[in-house]
């Protein structure tokens, strides 16, 4: 080793040295200019008005630092604040502190013993279950996007609708001002349910409005299925499966729709208004037909409207349904007596 | 200029002009006393004088990302302090003392955000070899790992270094001697 070029760079350079010295060159300090407080001199006070002074201050000084901090949380939207930690879930292979922050950019697992809260004033908190793999790829005040990839995540949302996205193998979820839960299976496989507002999931050309109280399914390769509520008969949920997930086989799919029609109930109507733009214009007519028994559609809206999947003609239909319009606001379950 | 033998290395004890170190450390004095007037100059010229190597000792402890904020932080605090330092010949020292209770304050806080270990981080095959072998730098031992980033990464040379931290030239190459050697041997046993 030639500590000459070690010491002080005097003579032949030691390549190996040379070498590190060159690659770590990129971390060398910039010296940026240093940004001093002002400093303002002043006539010296009287002992009663220096205590008046500090007393003042030191109120003054509480205030505003009462006003920062809480103006803080709510204008700062670009880290996740980890609220509570159970077990020992990882952010990027290190051990998850408490009151530690999350950023975009990194990945959160848990494992089967362990679970993360994490919270966000002015946007909502999300809970993290075990065996989650999470990742926070965007926070800013216009948009806050996780995706993820396998586990499940309970999101409790006071955001504008639309600021809050959960990306997942097979579909997204956009929030509209709500609670609800998203599990991923190792599939992909993921299932929405609902507990308070609505959550627009989305995938490719596919979309299924979710309201409180229902569930909508998401799968690999075709996207999400209409949702349902989970009281529906179980003859009706497995024709619904078969509907939103079976593309190869026309005549079972029409068998299946035959079971979903006869098994709906008033409270399944938005179900079939789902149903809508996953079927055939033949097949739209028979929705039509026993949805216009279940909830009149609004005036002017005929059997050709519905096999011709006019949505501008459809869209008031989900006003007579008594759950609301998604994007006007929600009003909560239709109340329906079977 | 006197030898010493060191375990297996020749120490070469004045490696160090004296007054290299004499100069340092009375202009340091003099730029103290003239910023304790409120002379804002006088300490920008502190800063300017001390930036590098207050960037490695931080570089040396904490995340690259982190390091620029917590540089400002060292000479806010430094300012503000500036009066209760009783020997102002020993600003450097005193400097770095700072440096390493920011650096001790941060780990011990929640942090806003992790450093991706080196595997994650990049994937540009330079940028992956630099992050690693500063990683390897910091699993040194602290006298090592300081003094190998002020060499290394901050392109001071030893007498600087001496001079800048008030160690002995002969402890400065002896840092630089056995870190490189740990260096190497992490770098080659890490190396695929």
């Amino acid at each position: 080793m030639n500590d000459d070029y070690l010491w002080d760079g005097s003579g032949s350079p030691d390549p190996e040295v040379e070498r590190i010295e060159n690659l770590l060159a990129r971390f060398r300090g910039s010296q940026p200019p240093l940004e001093f407080p002002e400093v303002v001199r002043e006539r010296p006070l009287a002992p009663a008005q220096k205590i008046a002074w500090v007393l003042s201050m030191a109120a003054a000084i509480l205030l505003v630092a009462c006003a920062a901090w809480y103006a803080r949380g709510w204008l700062r939207h670009d880290s996740w604040i980890v609220s509570e930690v159970v077990g020992s879930p990882q952010l990027n292979g290190h051990v998850l502190r408490q009151n530690g922050h999350w950023r975009p950019g990194g990945q959160l697992e848990t494992d089967a013993t362990s679970r993360a809260e994490l919270q966000l004033p002015g946007m909502g908190q999300i809970e993290i279950e075990p065996n989650s793999q999470v990742a926070l790829l965007e926070a800013s005040a216009e948009k806050q996007q996780f995706r993820l990839e396998r586990g499940e995540i309970r999101a409790v949302v006071i955001a504008p609708p639309y600021v809050f996205l959960i990306h997942t193998p097979t579909a997204y979820a956009m929030d509209m001002g709500c609670a609800y839960t998203l599990h991923v299976d190792d599939d992909g496989t993921s299932l929405l349910r609902v507990t308070v507002g609505w959550v627009d999931l989305q995938h490719g050309w596919r979309q299924s409005l979710v309201p409180e109280g229902a569930a909508a399914e998401s799968r690999p390769e075709i996207g999400p299925g209409a949702p349902y509520y989970e009281d529906a008969s179980e003859r009706f949920r497995q024709g619904l499966e078969i509907v939103n997930f079976d593309e190869s086989d026309a005549k079972a799919r029409s068998a299946a729709l035959t079971t979903v029609l006869s098994e709906a109930r008033k409270r399944d109507a938005f179900t079939l208004l789902n149903l809508f733009k996953r079927v055939d214009a033949e097949d739209r007519g028979r929705i039509y037909d026993r949805l216009a028994s279940l909830v009149p559609p609004p005036p002017g809206v005929t059997r050709e409207d519905a096999v011709n999947r006019d949505s501008a003609k459809l869209g008031p239909w989900w006003d007579l349904l008594g759950i609301g319009h998604a994007k006007k606001g929600f009003r909560g379950p239709p109340r329906v007596e079977e | 200029m006197e030898a010493r033998l060191d375990g297996n290395l020749l120490i070469r004890e004045a490696a160090v002009p004296e007054d290299l170190t004499v100069e340092n450390t009375s202009e340091d004095a003099q730029l103290v006393a003239a910023a304790r007037d409120g002379d804002r100059g006088a300490f920008g010229k502190l800063y300017e004088r001390h930036t590098r190597m207050v960037h490695g000792v931080l570089l040396a402890h904490v995340p690259f990302a982190e390091v620029d904020d917590l540089v400002h932080d060292v000479f806010l605090v430094a300012l503000r302090k500036l009066g209760s330092l009783r020997e102002p010949a020993a600003f450097a020292g005193w400097l770095i003392a700072i440096a390493r209770n920011r650096a001790t304050d941060f780990h011990r806080k929640p942090r806003a955000s992790e450093e991706l270990p080196a595997e994650i981080g990049s994937s540009d095959p330079k940028e992956y070899e630099a992050r690693a072998a500063l990683e390897a730098i910091r699993s040194l031992p602290q006298a090592y790992r300081e003094t190998l980033v002020l060499r290394l990464v901050e392109g001071m040379k030893g007498p600087e270094i001496a001079a800048r931290t008030g160690l002995t030239p002969a402890s400065v190459r002896v840092n630089l001697h056995r870190g490189v050697k740990q260096l190497r041997e992490k770098l080659g046993r890490e190396r695929p």
